[in-house]
């Protein structure tokens, strides 16, 4: 009896600990604005704003303009690493990461190009 | 509209063989199984036709202009068939078909059990012609887009058979199942057929999942193999479940009570296969998953398939459940039956938090804000998770079933745990968990091999633990102990990275201009990076580099090519316009209608340095779908000149000027190097899963 009151301990402990680490790794999708507010990690998805300063490197970083497609609003994002394959022919970047001094600090980038894996048929 | 034919044929025939099976008469039974060959034939036509429409460039049919194109090699027109998913749902529905008529004739499924896969075979029909691989084009097109670059990889071209290889075979422990609870079938009955079928699916599951990392790895150059992608996950949770089933089955020999976890993990196998192809073909990931497919109406219908499956499956168990032999499960806790279903149990939480973190762009979306989690969630979750299953292999092969009686002194595997432990300490990894990990995976692999010796685990069954092993100790090992650093490297100039000596030796084209590579050395032995280029020259896929040792892989990461000194010149009609060298004037084009919708565009450019005047004539080949043209070489090739479009009165030219070649290839570049310590191990460790989980089969 005792093997079991101990695995069962051992089980609520581990969903404790699933639980909490869901919890904390939840990035919920916003618009820009919350995300400049938010102090969790986030998702933000845009296009690249091309009005602003054109993509580059800054040391290690890849540094953009990302425009919310609905608002308008853009927002400088930093990427540490170098420019994602396809960035080019991206139909929506999605940033994952923090705002941090002035910038969104990505630590991942989604390129979502609809030709990726399936390409659509050119009229 | 043949195609539609053969499909509605195909939807036709698995009913009616459904129906004759289901009667359950000896007579019709005959019949249900020629209907059950004739489905097989409707299915095959279906799919011959297909590949007839690709290979013919039928490009009027949408299926086919989305994925081929005339240019296409011959192998990769053969993998386009399986390149959407209009067509992967066709080939799903022929593997199922012809898994249907061995089950039928050669390994008899009873008339129930072919009466519960020809009804899935139905729906699967009826999914295909759902979203038919057959629909005509909305407009002519005269050529296809192509299949995709990435895509065009050996190993690409069989992943998504072997997947679904392993889709379609988790239908026959299902059906089993099914067929079990409806006839009250003893144990003794079903579970042997079920066992060698799901062994098979499970082997082809696996090997298609462990493709789909060998080719990221090798291709994508992202430097991984594994990126907790809804899509892999989607995967990876039948993979796992069908595990489930594989062990609690064994245990099931032995201790009937456990037969209706037996029951639970088929219907939950094949489920979650629905399920996954519902979350990665409906859309509903389209923000969250790099590469799922964009959206489609579909989504419902598998849902709808999805819910059927399930529903009806839990149904039955549980209507039936109080006729199922009831008993001990297990002797003791230190018996294998308890440690092979406690491992059992800690499958059932991988799967399950896999599960929900993949679900979660689903699950938020219901409740209001769509969300997803942090791939971090994946690793610190099923981190531990593979620490417990890894000891309870280990345990596991330590006693033999029935008795519990050990077969070797526990004492001695400490030393199996600290080698591990040991290895991942001096390759560099520093944390604890990932340390504890190596230890335990090298004391499961040791302790399946010592399992065997005493005979207490078969030759299949130790090939499988002890590659499994192998693979999360090189996975420790490649991931926590890979270091990686950016450098700008110039050609010629030897730059020494983790005892290696790496230099760039600048780029090469291919001769027909289709691709270019990155070469480099390490420790002298060439490298490349292989970069494919579209017709116009633009990058269209990059590849990695990869030194290969025993020591582990020296990975050097595709690198988006710098800007490359190309310039464009828009030229008015008898203008000049310079660059640094050179001055350039438009003298007029001439537009040759080829027929067809094809033209070609040739403008004469008049190139001076000053002193001698040079004449060029770039052109456009021109097609409705757009153009390709070549750069042309000016002064010796000092200056390259591409025509990149003329205004339709001609008053206009559009020029990009490109640099030499010699410019061009022997620019300096920014690489990610990276090292990937003992990740053959991995390759290595895979393939001995699959080989161990057929070898298994014949028991």
């Amino acid at each position: 009896m005792n093997r079991k009151i101990l695995l069962g301990i051992l089980i609520l402990a581990f969903l404790g600990y699933a639980g909490y680490s869901f919890v904390d790794s939840v990035t919920p999708y916003v618009g820009i604005a919350e995300a400049q507010k938010a102090s969790g990690s986030v998702q933000v998805k845009g296009l690249l704003a091309e009005s602003a300063e054109a993509p580059h490197m800054e040391g290690d970083y890849f540094v953009f303009t990302l425009r919310d497609e609905d608002t308008g609003e853009t927002m400088p994002v930093r990427y540490h690493g170098a420019k994602p394959d396809q960035f080019d022919e991206a139909h929506h970047i999605v940033a994952v990461g923090k705002y941090k001094d002035g910038a969104f600090q990505a630590d991942k980038l989604l390129i979502k190009c609809p030709s990726k894996y399936e390409q659509q048929g050119k009229k | 509209m043949i195609g539609t034919i053969f499909l509605a044929v195909t939807l036709a025939l698995s009913l009616c063989a459904l129906l004759c099976y289901a009667t359950r008469a000896e007579r019709l039974e005959r019949w249900g199984r020629l209907f059950t060959l004739l489905s097989l034939a409707g299915a095959a036509g279906a799919s011959g036709y297909l590949m007839w429409l690709i290979f013919g460039n039928h490009f009027e049919i949408a299926y086919v202009a989305s994925y081929s194109s005339a240019e296409l090699p011959a192998v990769y027109k053969f993998s386009a068939f399986w390149a959407g998913q209009q067509g992967s749902f066709l080939l799903w529905l022929l593997i199922h078909a012809v898994a249907g008529v061995m089950l039928s004739f050669r390994q008899r499924l009873t008339s129930v059990g072919m009466a519960v896969y020809m009804f899935l075979q139905a729906l699967l029909a009826f999914l295909v012609m759902a979203k038919s691989p057959f629909l005509p084009q909305e407009a002519a097109v005269e050529n296809g887009v192509g299949l995709n670059p990435l895509l065009q990889d050996p190993w690409m071209a069989i992943h998504p058979p072997v997947i679904f290889i392993g889709y379609a075979l988790l239908a026959v422990p299902f059906a089993c199942s099914a067929a079990a609870l409806i006839e009250n079938q003893k144990a003794k009955q079903w579970l042997e057929q079920a066992r060698r079928w799901t062994l098979v699916a499970w082997a082809f599951l696996g090997a298609g999942i462990f493709i789909g990392g060998y080719w990221a790895y090798k291709v994508l150059g992202w430097g991984g193999f594994w990126g907790w992608d809804p899509v892999e996950n989607s995967s990876l949770v039948p993979w796992l479940v069908a595990g489930i089933f594989i062990h609690v089955l064994r245990v099931a020999r032995v201790r009937e009570a456990v037969l209706s976890m037996v029951h639970l993990a088929a219907v939950f196998a094949f489920s979650l296969v629905l399920y996954g192809t519902f979350l990665t073909r409906s859309g509903i990931l389209g923000d969250f998953s790099v590469h799922s497919f964009s959206g489609t109406s579909i989504g419902m219908t598998i849902a709808v398939v999805n819910a059927i499956v399930l529903v009806s499956g839990l149904l039955l168990l549980t209507v039936r459940a109080n006729k199922l032999p009831k008993g001990e499960m297990y002797p003791g806790y230190n018996s294998r039956e308890f440690i092979v279903l406690l491992g059992a149990l800690v499958l059932v939480f991988i799967a399950a938090v896999i599960f929900l973190g993949m679900s979660m762009p689903l699950l938020t979306q219901l409740v209001g804000r769509p969300a997803a989690v942090d791939t971090d969630f994946y690793v610190r979750t099923t981190l531990p998770l593979a620490i417990v299953m890894m000891f309870c292999i280990a345990f596991a092969c330590l006693h033999r079933y029935g008795d519990g009686s050990k077969i070797v002194a526990g004492r001695m595997l400490g030393i199996f745990f600290a080698a591990g432990a040991g290895i991942s300490w001096l390759a560099g990894v520093r944390q604890l968990l990932p340390i504890v990990l190596a230890g335990a995976a090298v004391l499961g692999a040791a302790a399946s091999v010592l399992s065997w010796r005493k005979k207490a685990l078969g030759f299949g069954g130790m090939a499988a633990h002890f590659g499994l092993g192998l693979s999360l100790l090189a996975i420790v090992l490649a991931g926590s102990g890979s270091q990686s650093t950016s450098r700008e490297l110039n050609v010629g100039e030897p730059v020494t990275l983790y005892g290696h000596e790496i230099v760039y030796k600048g780029q090469q084209f291919a001769d027909d201009m289709s691709a270019k590579y990155y070469i480099y050395t390490v420790d002298g032995r060439e490298v490349r990076a292989l970069t494919k280029l579209h017709a116009n020259g633009e990058d269209a896929a990059r590849e990695p580099a990869i030194d290969k040792t025993l020591a582990g892989d020296i990975y050097i990461a595709p690198t988006p090519p710098k800007d490359s000194g190309r310039q464009e010149l828009i030229l008015k009609h008898g203008r000049m316009a310079m660059d640094d060298l050179y001055a350039y004037r438009y003298e007029g084009a001439k537009m040759e209608e080829q027929g067809g919708g094809r033209m070609l565009v040739t403008a004469a450019i008049a190139v001076t340095d000053g002193e001698t005047i040079e004449r060029v004539e770039p052109a456009i080949q021109a097609t409705l779908e757009g153009g390709t043209s070549k750069p042309v070489d000016v002064f010796g090739g000092k200056k390259r000149v591409r025509l990149t479009g003329v205004s339709a009165d001609q008053k206009q030219a559009r020029l990009e000027i490109l640099p030499s070649l010699e410019t061009e290839t022997q620019q300096a570049i920014t690489a990610s190097i990276s090292t990937k310590p003992f990740i053959w191990m991995l390759w290595l460790g895979s393939v001995l899963v699959c080989v161990g989980t057929l070898a298994a089969v014949k028991k």
